[in-house]
């Protein structure tokens, strides 16, 4: 399994698959930097492109870009108090005052450094981890897969967002759109009201650019402004005040590790709140630093603590995407979707039966990270000028990435009508306060969750539900939903046993 | 107020179509997982609605410009008949250029990124790609 690893992960540097790591890394640090459109968006919009494409340099281009989205977003944060992406608004707590005292050349370099440093490290942890969980999803029936998924589901709508109810009411809905279509199992047509074009379902494509790309386009057509209120004249960056902040990270070298372990521990626990790393690595470090006076004003402690955990995550939650079909991030629902889009499926035996493209995940990620980053280092200063354009000119260009996406993947102009509809779907989400990554991840997911609904009860009958693993599942389902509910009994009882 | 309760409303009149009237003509087992997520979403919707009606509407909500709104969502249903009528190698960069050029960009960026629109889709997708392209209505 070792060589399997070696070769998988080194898969990457052949001809077929790094130009397309090339390109996704360089618009992973575009999208990245431009804060109007954030890694959700980004992965939505790139999806559409690598439609039909091999597993290796679809992914290559898809995670290439992804990997370092966060990257990007960091050297904005830090040189213009304008975070990339929301999980970057940590780095701008000590980044941006370091620029202010004119050292935003060695924020750069740290902020850089760390996030490649804690990007690859949640890399090889992601990597010795598949060697532990490959051999457990064995142990998995069709009940098991079945509750597992619906953990999956139950994870991302309650976890890390202010509504438990609107959560669940998302993934539920999410599940039902993926039941339009013929069904799997008996071939009818159903909820397709006879329209023919309604018979295959809906496709990922359609649905991801809606919920994802479509809202953003809105906003910035409605904002009309320039994306940055910084001028880019302002942003002056020497590569030796960047190379100072670089040496300055492995004199770090314990903070390094705990924040990038406290990242990939955090990406690891499946639900949407991924994104809260950065905030528990940066708040773990001020409580056990020296100078944690410092913090706040300039600390480039509170800078490496930020983004090593930041990127680290990443590795982390791509672990219970691979092994069990659960994404540990929002993101990862979109990555679940690209992995049904190029033939590949997600779900307990993905590790099973695609070790080789889990092992070349980990190298891209491994290697994006630095490719991106050095890339970064030597240009970041210049890149940070994009934050210049303004949505009156990125809005059309991004609309039309939307309309061409749509229509390319199955070639009907009906896609691009359904990204539309489920763009106002979103939108009204987005307003409301309902959890599009949960609604995604429940289309994404609908499907598989009836085929193992539909086989369990069929093979065992309703004593599915009561199969050992099941039961632990499901108790585990239970809880995560009614979390608030339990901490509450908790808390009162330990009251009552006080008094 | 309105909106809080109107959305959830407007999912469950259509939940309540679909799992009751719609599925109640399926076999068995294409009905069953309907009526599964159906009985879960159903009763979780009824429950956010009451949720929404009794929390008191906050006095102050943000003011929201409405003409800035209507422009802009214009702006964005703009594209679709450009497409139906041009289709997607002139309707595109069409847009790109109106688009750019009515909401006060130079002419030369307003022509640049329209050229730019065109070479991308033709040569992108058509040539090289061979995606078959949707002409539109007056071309085709």
């Amino acid at each position: 399994m070792l060589q399997e690893a070696v070769q998988g992960m080194f898969a990457v540097f052949t001809w077929e698959t790094m130009p397309f790591l090339l390109g996704g890394v360089t618009l992973g640090l575009c999208f990245g930097l431009l804060p109007g459109l954030g890694g959700l968006a980004t992965l939505a919009l790139l999806m559409p492109i690598i439609y039909g494409w091999e597993p290796a340099p679809a992914l290559a281009f898809l995670m290439g870009a992804h990997a370092v989205v966060f990257t990007g977003g960091s050297v904005t944060a830090v040189l213009m108090n304008i975070p990339g992406t929301p999980a970057n608004a940590a780095a701008l707590i000590d980044g941006y005052p370091m620029t202010q005292k004119g050292l935003g050349g060695q924020a750069v370099g740290l902020a850089v450094t760390s996030s490649m440093v804690g990007g690859v490290i949640g890399g090889v942890v992601l990597l010795a981890l598949v060697f532990v969980v490959r051999p457990l999803v064995l142990v998995f029936g069709l009940p098991e897969y079945f509750f597992l998924t619906l953990l999956g589901v139950s994870f991302i709508a309650v976890l890390g967002r202010d509504s438990a109810v609107k959560g669940l009411i998302s993934g539920a809905v999410g599940i039902f759109i993926a039941m339009v279509g013929i069904h799997p199992i008996t071939g009818i047509p159903r909820f397709t009201f006879g329209s023919l074009e309604l018979l295959e379902g809906f496709g990922i494509v359609p649905v991801a650019l809606g919920l994802f790309a479509v809202p953003e386009v809105l906003r910035l057509i409605i904002s009309r402004g320039a994306i940055a209120q910084v001028g880019s004249e302002e942003v002056k960056v020497g590569l030796k005040a960047v190379l100072g902040g670089v040496r300055d990270v492995p004199r770090h070298l314990r903070l390094v590790l705990q924040s990038s372990a406290i990242g990939t521990i955090v990406g690891i626990i499946p639900g949407a709140g991924a994104d809260t790393a950065p905030f528990v690595s940066y708040g773990i470090a001020e409580q056990t630093s020296k100078n944690a006076e410092l913090f706040g004003h300039g600390s480039s402690e509170g800078v490496i603590a930020a983004e090593c955990a930041n990127n680290a995550k990443e590795g982390g939650s791509l672990l219970p995407t691979l092994a069990f079909g659960i994404p540990g991030s929002s993101a990862m629902a979109l990555v679940l979707g690209a992995l049904l889009l190029i033939g590949l499926k997600p779900g307990p035996m993905f590790l099973q039966d695609h070790t080789d493209v889990a092992f070349t995940l980990v190298g891209i990620l491994i290697f994006a990270n630095l490719i991106g980053g050095v890339i970064l280092l030597l240009i970041g200063g210049h890149l940070a000028r994009l934050t210049a354009l303004r949505g009156v000119v990125l809005s059309p260009i991004v609309l039309i990435l939307v309309v061409i996406g749509a229509y390319s993947v199955r070639g009907s102009l009906w896609d691009v009508g359904f990204a539309v509809a489920f763009g106002v779907l979103g939108w009204a989400m987005q307003a409301y306060g309902y959890n599009r990554p949960a609604f995604f991840l429940g289309f994404v997911l609908g499907g598989m969750l009836e085929r193992y609904f539909v086989l369990s009860l069929r093979t065992y009958d309703w004593v599915f539900v009561f199969r050992p693993i099941s039961l632990v599942i499901l108790t585990s389902i239970i809880l995560v939903i009614f979390s608030d509910e339990v901490r509450w009994v908790i808390a009162s009882l330990r009251r009552k046993f006080a008094r | 107020m309105l909106g809080r309760i109107s959305f959830p409303f407007v999912l469950l009149a259509v939940w309540i179509y679909l799992v009751v009237i719609e599925s109640i003509d399926l076999p068995s087992s294409a009905m069953k997982f309907p009526w599964l997520i159906g009985g879960i979403g159903g009763p979780l919707l009824v429950f956010q609605i009451v949720k929404e009606a009794r929390t008191p509407t906050e006095e102050k909500e943000e003011s929201r410009d409405l003409g800035s709104y209507v422009v802009g969502v214009g702006w964005f249903l703009a594209i679709f008949p450009l497409i139906v009528f041009l289709g997607f190698v002139y309707g595109l960069p069409v847009y790109a250029f109106v688009a750019l050029k009515l909401r006060g960009e130079g002419w030369l960026l307003s022509f640049l990124l329209a050229a730019f629109v065109w070479v991308f889709v033709y040569f992108g997708m058509v040539r090289a790609l061979g995606v078959p392209i949707y002409e539109g209505w007056l071309l085709s």
